[in-house]
């Protein structure tokens, strides 16, 4: 932008045409037509220094001043002219056509001026002062001057006048002093109202690059992955502030030209800076890391924004600012370059908005070279569109990428869509599986429990089987001492009968002999006999008594039993069943029963049974020990009752092989024999143990040394 | 003629006694009796030569018949005393280990007491 240019601006404002030439030495001007775009007053001037209110009024004389020409360059003036404060005056006569309309005077210098239309002030620029730097140099669009119609047809414009100087070096010395118009209102207005139209092209810029600036800080606000975005935003931004600025500088009155310097240079700077974020954000669209060459357009950037500060309206500065423009589109062309020979995405489309900005940027740069040579709407579409350009580009290319990426997300949540049905329905498969499995499980564990139902039913019953057998097996022990036991007393019940027949007979002989001494002889004996018969017959049938016991299955009744006989009918039970089996085997039984023992509550086939099986395993052991060929061992199995205090124990001892302690652990669990296979059902003394503490309340306890004997004790609750 | 009988039962005593009471009154045969084997053992060595018939009963608690037969025939072989088992088992075993160890008869219960007599008088003719 070239608010530089604001000399050129000031001198050719409105492109005035200059007044018609006159003769120097004519003391009025004589003004009989306006050009349409009105008429600079160069001749006719004359011009006093200092400073006089008088000097105002028309009737003043003013022919002794000297004549002057205000549209030269300052430094061509006398020196008293370019600074503090002087007066020009010119007199001027307005052609009849002219005088009956109302018209413009309107004036632009470096400084401030007042402007008297005979000798009443019409005009103001700007604040005078003597001191050059006090003075406050006028401003933008300042309000014309009006020549009344139907003014007198001599007229005398007094302009008291005070040349500002800016402080550091410039170039105002090179400017016109001051340049006086006419012209009519209507054009006046027209070119005013042309020149603010002209400028809202910025106004649409300034809306499309907020706009641009508040969609692109939201992209990056809800997605700060891109940090591409936020530089576009700070691109925008800067690019609709530079708007606003450029909008401010042409179509916005200022009091003052440093206000309107001020706000030229920051639209100068902006405009800078837009391209700069513009770089910075490429950098991050095609992931180049920033490098010297950006650290470089920065420093760049800084000595411009020094450079535009202090002299804006420095023609330099107008260089630097297109010196900047080229370096950072250069530096835009580099970037878009090697990004699309890298045939990044979008590339193009970026490029070929910088592109067109550069386009514009060669025109911006050739109105420079040759002023005028581009009309100001022209110049403004220029600006506007050198900047929308680009910005235009990014969009669509962000439009595109947007697009592409929605499209990715369409096509990636359609592969999503169907990785989870997909999954759903592996899920589904895998329940169903599972529960198959549960299913199947579930039957298994009810087909084992079925089949661990029947084993312990089958188990129950070997274990009744077992035990059964047991019995039998003690009742096959039983069965030979039996036979042995039952014969005897058959022996004596036989015998007597016949030897009592005999002798019965021989009681008769002896009656008919009259013998009575061997009758009562014969009758003792015959009584004696039959009492022996009686109790022999009484002993068989006590012994087939116990052996049915035995064999039945016990109700576990318990009667008051006498101990003693029980253990003493066991013990000749058990060793007869002994040597039925084994004829060489003898032992010695030694019997010990406490007298007066009281009866005690107890089963008697199952407490037989008990003993049966002690006395069996009593004659086993002495049995092995006596296999072994020991000198001088006699076996030895006795059984003792004795009276406690609150119990009657039976000890049945050996003298056999005894047990080691091991052995003795194991001996009440079941199935636990060191009898070889097919001898012993490991039942007897586990059968025994229960029928003892269960059944009875009781105790059996052992006590063993190995090849000393064994004693097992059996303590009945009395 | 010193007939010794061996039984655990003291019922025999009655029982041979009123059996051979014609044979002891006539004083045909002379019996003793022992309650063990080791009782009939001391019977034996307290009175030498005395006793030519010992009937013996095989199953007694202590010494067994068998036992007593064995240290019989070791012991008395000159006079040979004549032994006679009488058991309840009748079996075959019983018998054959009796006649090995040099048993003159065997006989089971109950005792035929008139086959016993039979016998006995085939000792004495």
């Amino acid at each position: 932008m070239r608010y530089f240019v604001l000399l050129a601006a000031l001198a050719l404002l409105f492109g005035v045409t200059t007044a018609a030439p006159l003769p120097a030495d004519t003391a009025v001007v004589r003004i009989n037509r306006l050009p349409e775009k009105g008429l600079l007053l160069k001749q006719g001037w004359r011009y006093h220094a200092g400073d006089n209110p008088q000097w105002a009024r028309p009737d003043f004389d003013a022919s002794a001043w000297d004549t002057l020409s205000p549209t030269r360059p300052r430094q061509t003036l006398p020196p008293a002219a370019q600074t503090g404060i002087s007066w020009l005056r010119l007199r001027f006569r307005l052609g009849d056509s002219l005088r009956r309309q109302s018209l413009l005077l309107f004036a632009g210098e470096f400084g401030a001026a007042e402007f008297y239309l005979n000798g009443r002030r019409v005009m103001r620029h700007g604040k005078l002062s003597a001191d050059p730097a006090q003075v406050e140099p006028r401003g933008r669009y300042p309000r014309p001057g009006e020549v009344p119609a139907g003014a007198p047809a001599e007229q005398v414009l007094a302009v008291r006048f005070a040349p500002w100087r800016p402080g550091l070096p410039n170039r105002v010395g090179q400017a016109p002093q001051l340049l006086v118009s006419l012209v009519s209102p209507q054009n006046y207005w027209q070119t005013v109202e042309d020149q603010k139209d002209q400028a809202l092209i910025f106004l649409v810029l300034l809306g499309f690059s907020g706009l641009l600036a508040v969609l692109h800080y939201a992209f990056y606000h809800y997605n700060p992955a891109r940090p591409a975005n936020r530089y576009f935003a700070r691109f925008a931004l800067a690019a609709a502030l530079a708007a606003a600025a450029g909008y401010g500088a042409r179509a916005l009155p200022f009091a003052t030209l440093t206000h309107y310097v001020v706000v030229g240079a920051l639209g100068n700077i902006l405009s800078v800076m837009v391209v700069l974020w513009a770089v910075r954000a490429l950098y991050a669209l095609f992931h180049v890391r920033p490098g010297r060459v950006h650290a470089g357009l920065w420093v760049a950037f800084a000595g411009y924004v020094l450079l535009a500060s202090l002299g804006s309206w420095l023609p330099v500065a107008g260089t630097g600012w297109a010196v900047m423009l080229v370096l950072l589109l250069a530096e835009v062309l580099r970037l878009t370059i090697r990004a699309v020979r890298q045939g990044q995405r979008g590339a193009r489309l970026v490029l070929a908005g910088f592109a067109g900005s550069g386009v514009l940027v060669l025109v911006v740069v050739a109105d420079l070279l040759v002023p005028g040579m581009v009309s100001p709407l022209l110049s403004n579409a220029v600006y506007a569109l050198g900047f929308m350009l680009p910005a235009l580009g990014i969009s669509l290319f962000l439009a595109r990428e947007f697009a592409r990426d929605a499209q990715q997300l369409h096509v990636q949540l359609g592969e999503v869509e169907r990785l989870s049905a997909q999954t759903i329905a592996q899920e589904q498969e895998k329940q169903a599986l599972l529960a198959q499995q549960n299913e199947m499980l579930e039957q298994q564990v009810q087909q084992r429990t079925g089949e661990l139902q029947r084993s312990l039913t089958d188990l129950r019953t070997t274990q009744a089987q077992l035990i059964q057998k047991e019995k039998m097996a003690s009742l096959g022990e039983l069965t030979a001492g039996i036979a042995h036991e039952i014969q005897n007393p058959l022996n004596f019940v036989n015998n007597f009968a016949e030897v009592s027949a005999e002798l019965v007979a021989e009681l008769q002989e002896a009656q008919a002999a009259g013998d009575a001494a061997e009758v009562a002889a014969l009758a003792d004996d015959l009584s004696q006999n039959l009492g022996k018969i009686s109790h022999h017959g009484r002993r068989a049938a006590a012994i087939v008594k116990g052996m049915l016991e035995h064999s039945r299955t016990s109700t576990g009744e318990r009667t008051p039993t006498d101990l003693n006989p029980l253990c003493d009918e066991y013990l000749r039970l058990a060793y007869q069943g002994l040597r039925a089996k084994d004829k060489t085997f003898n032992a010695t039984l030694e019997t010990n029963f406490a007298p007066a023992l009281p009866p005690v509550e107890a089963a008697g086939a199952d407490l037989g049974r008990v003993l049966l099986n002690l006395f069996g395993n009593a004659f086993y052991a002495v049995q092995k020990r006596q296999q072994t060929g020991e000198a001088g061992y006699q076996p030895t199995v006795s059984v003792s009752t004795r009276r406690t205090d609150n119990a009657v124990e039976i000890c049945v001892n050996d003298n056999g092989t005894g047990m080691p302690p091991e052995v003795q652990a194991k001996i009440f669990q079941p199935f636990f024999t060191t009898k070889p296979t097919g001898e012993g059902t490991g039942l007897g003394l586990s059968l025994s143990h229960d029928i003892i503490v269960q059944g009875h309340g009781g105790t059996l306890s052992v006590e063993s040394q190995p090849d000393r004997g064994t004693e097992f004790v059996i303590s009945l609750p009395a | 003629m010193q007939i010794l009988v061996v039984d655990d039962e003291v019922d025999v005593r009655d029982l041979f006694q009123q059996r051979f009471r014609r044979e002891i009154r006539s004083g045909e045969l002379s019996f003793n009796f022992a309650f063990s084997g080791e009782e009939a053992l001391a019977f034996l060595r307290s009175r030498p030569s005395e006793v030519l018939i010992i009937l013996s009963d095989i199953n007694m608690p202590g010494m067994s018949g068998l036992d007593l037969l064995s240290h019989v025939k070791k012991e008395f072989a000159m006079p040979p005393t004549t032994m006679m088992m009488i058991t309840a088992y009748g079996d075959n075993d019983s018998y054959q280990k009796a006649m090995a160890l040099g048993a003159n008869d065997f006989l089971t219960k109950p005792v035929d007491f008139a086959v016993l007599k039979d016998k006995l008088q085939h000792l004495l003719a």
